[in-house]
């Protein structure tokens, strides 16, 4: 636990993100499994539903994304050197563009952008796939880009809490748990919609099989829960007394978990209004844990009491198993040996700042 | 290539002037925090501290730490120049996925205004809280180890104007010694809480800006154990890809089972 640090600042467009892209990706990953295993004719209209809310939404988080940088017109930067493009340009000595491509595997933010890539154009093809008839979609092509899909779109909604995780922030650097908690909202979330969307139109028989699915995945969200408060340790009666704190934990428990389970398992589907409901309570959850775990921390920041300062000595993490090797090139760096995670970029001229250089 | 080079700061014979703070401002042309009233900075009522943090323009932080005994009789002050600590393993640099954050060949590291797009990963990786988003360019800021100077064979601004070098410039290795030196004698001394901070591996494989505390970490604002990001991953993505096994394994349940024997009749 660190209070020392500073607060980055991100606000509604990363919530907003969290939770969008979560729902995308989560819808994307069932509608797969579903299209894959399901009953062809019977479960095919709820897959179709899912492709056609993941393409959507991931446009709209790449938005929300762009949004929030402070320099919104670089936003490729995240996936090219600038340096080597703006030299590739001005010299136009476009072989050099092969040196361009950025890709740190150890910095989630890095491998997240190349995610959302590689899932926008793969939910781009499934949503296209989704307005042709069966047989036009089950040919190998399609099928591969639907199963890599899958699997990124299962990484796109773990690797949101491993990019929290992968800081030195409060709550969000003191548990390994966010981003399985990440990844089971994210199926929670994108078959809420999903049942939302599908509730009207689709047979009995698949929404039986797709509250089912809800069930289990609530149960799982439910389990990752508490393991994530147990892992939270001393840190936990800290993160109650803040306001973000109560919504993460009181909201995300309340509508997030327990509602929507209680409908399910008493037979909220012989009321096409309490699926409804319970699917309502699961997205009103799911954006509660967002913006808790996203407000919770510089809250407790902000308070930064005397109290939080002395719990700072290093802590036994639930889950925190010892992983033997080095991840990433900046571990274990001795000075001056190399260059670490600088992907070697050079700096252009640098120009003197001070007046006094200048002779002004 | 030259030597790696750092700071080593003795916090013993700091005097709190903020010569380097103004030496930091007046060479990389920093403007003074704007408070609310005119645009003029206000008195925080911190000791004698009125800029409290690092920030956009603050790259330097002189802290006031006032000690008081229980029955408050008697009182002590400890002061400490603060500033980026140029990590051996940066966390802010690992993080950055524009590769804007760099080392140079001074083994410092500084970033590169023009490719930064502030995304402020690296605000949340710093354990220090160095690093903050300029109002006005909208990049990330940091000290920059006064690279400009480093190029033309001139120490920074900061070491330069420190009256009595409790900010001392120079090869790491050389600054190490003498630091090293410096903590014997004053162990002999009977400051037996002398201690060096950041010389050796222990955190972040070790800082080019280094500490001689007389007090806990925490007493100065510096975490103890501060950790490089990437540790985290390997431990998070095994955990997610469980859960993902799992959430897998019941969306196939679900609806396989179901395939095999038709659903009993529900009426909705």
């Amino acid at each position: 636990m660190n209070v020392f640090v500073a607060d980055p600042g991100w606000g509604w467009w990363i919530i907003g993100y969290f939770f969008l892209g979560g729902i995308a990706a989560g819808s994307y990953f069932m509608a797969t499994l579903i299209d894959l295993v399901g009953r062809g004719g019977h479960d095919q209209e709820i897959s179709r539903i899912g492709f056609r809310i993941a393409f959507p939404l991931i446009v709209v988080c790449a938005v929300f994304l762009t949004l929030d940088l402070e320099k919104p017109n670089r936003f490729w930067h995240m996936m090219f050197k600038s340096e080597v493009v703006e030299r590739a340009w001005e010299t136009k000595s476009w072989g050099e563009l092969i040196h361009a491509p950025l890709f740190k595997y150890w910095s989630p933010m890095s491998i997240g952008s190349w995610a959302l890539t590689i899932f926008g154009i793969c939910s781009f093809i499934s949503f296209l796939g989704s307005f042709r008839s069966r047989h036009e979609t089950t040919g190998i092509v399609h099928r591969c880009f639907q199963i890599i899909g899958c699997f990124v779109g299962f990484f796109v909604a773990a690797y949101t809490g491993a990019l929290l995780t992968a800081t030195n922030q409060l709550v969000w650097s003191d548990t390994p748990w966010l981003a399985p908690l990440f990844l089971a909202s994210a199926a929670s979330t994108g078959i809420a919609v999903m049942l939302l969307l599908a509730s009207p139109s689709v047979s009995e028989a698949s929404l039986a099989r797709l509250q089912r699915a809800d069930t289990w995945a609530l149960g799982l969200e439910f389990l990752v829960f508490l393991i994530f408060l147990e892992s939270l340790s001393s840190l936990l009666l800290p993160v109650w007394q803040t306001v973000n704190g109560k919504i993460l934990i009181a909201g995300t428990l309340i509508l997030g978990l327990v509602v929507p389970l209680l409908i399910h398992l008493s037979g909220g589907l012989h009321r096409r209004s309490g699926l409804v409901l319970a699917s309502i309570s699961v997205l009103i959850g799911g954006f509660m844990l967002r913006y808790g775990i996203v407000q919770t921390s510089p809250e407790l920041l902000a308070k930064s009491s005397p109290e939080l300062v002395k719990m700072t000595e290093p802590r036994p993490v639930v889950g925190g198993i010892a992983f033997p090797w080095q991840f990433g090139p900046e571990q274990g760096r001795v000075p001056g040996e190399s260059l670490g995670a600088d992907p070697g970029n050079k700096v252009g001229p640098v120009v003197p700042r001070s007046k006094v250089f200048k002779g002004e | 290539m030259p030597e790696p080079v750092g700071f080593y700061t003795d916090t013993t014979v700091c005097i709190g002037c903020k010569a380097c703070q103004v030496a930091c401002h007046q060479w990389n042309d920093l403007p003074a925090e704007p408070g609310p009233n005119n645009g003029l900075p206000v008195l925080s009522g911190d000791s004698y501290d009125n800029t409290r943090s690092f920030s956009d323009v603050n790259w330097r932080h002189v802290k006031f730490i006032e000690q008081f005994s229980e029955d408050r009789s008697q009182a002590a002050w400890l002061m400490m120049s603060d500033v980026c600590k140029h990590c051996a393993n940066a966390p802010c640099l690992e993080v950055c996925p524009t590769g804007a954050i760099l080392r140079t060949e001074f083994d410092t590291v500084y970033i590169n205004g023009p490719a930064c797009n502030g995304c402020r990963d690296c605000i949340s990786a710093c354990p220090f809280g160095v690093i903050h988003i300029s109002s006005r360019s909208h990049t990330a800021q940091k000290c920059t180890f006064c690279y400009d100077r480093l190029q033309q064979g001139m120490p920074p601004a900061c070491a330069q104007a420190c009256p009595t070098q409790s900010i001392q410039f120079g090869p790491l290795a050389e600054l190490k010694k003498r630091a090293q030196g410096r903590v014997e004698r004053l162990h002999k001394q009977g400051v037996t809480k002398a201690h060096l901070y950041g010389a050796d591996e222990s955190v972040l494989g070790g800082l080019n800006s280094f500490y001689l505390l007389v007090d806990k970490p925490e007493t100065y604002g510096l975490p103890s154990n501060p950790k490089l990001p990437s540790r985290s991953v390997p431990r998070s993505s095994f955990w997610a890809i469980v859960v993902a096994f799992l959430t897998g394994l019941g969306a196939l349940f679900a609806f396989r089972e179901r395939a095999q024997h038709p659903p009993r009749e529900v009426r909705l």
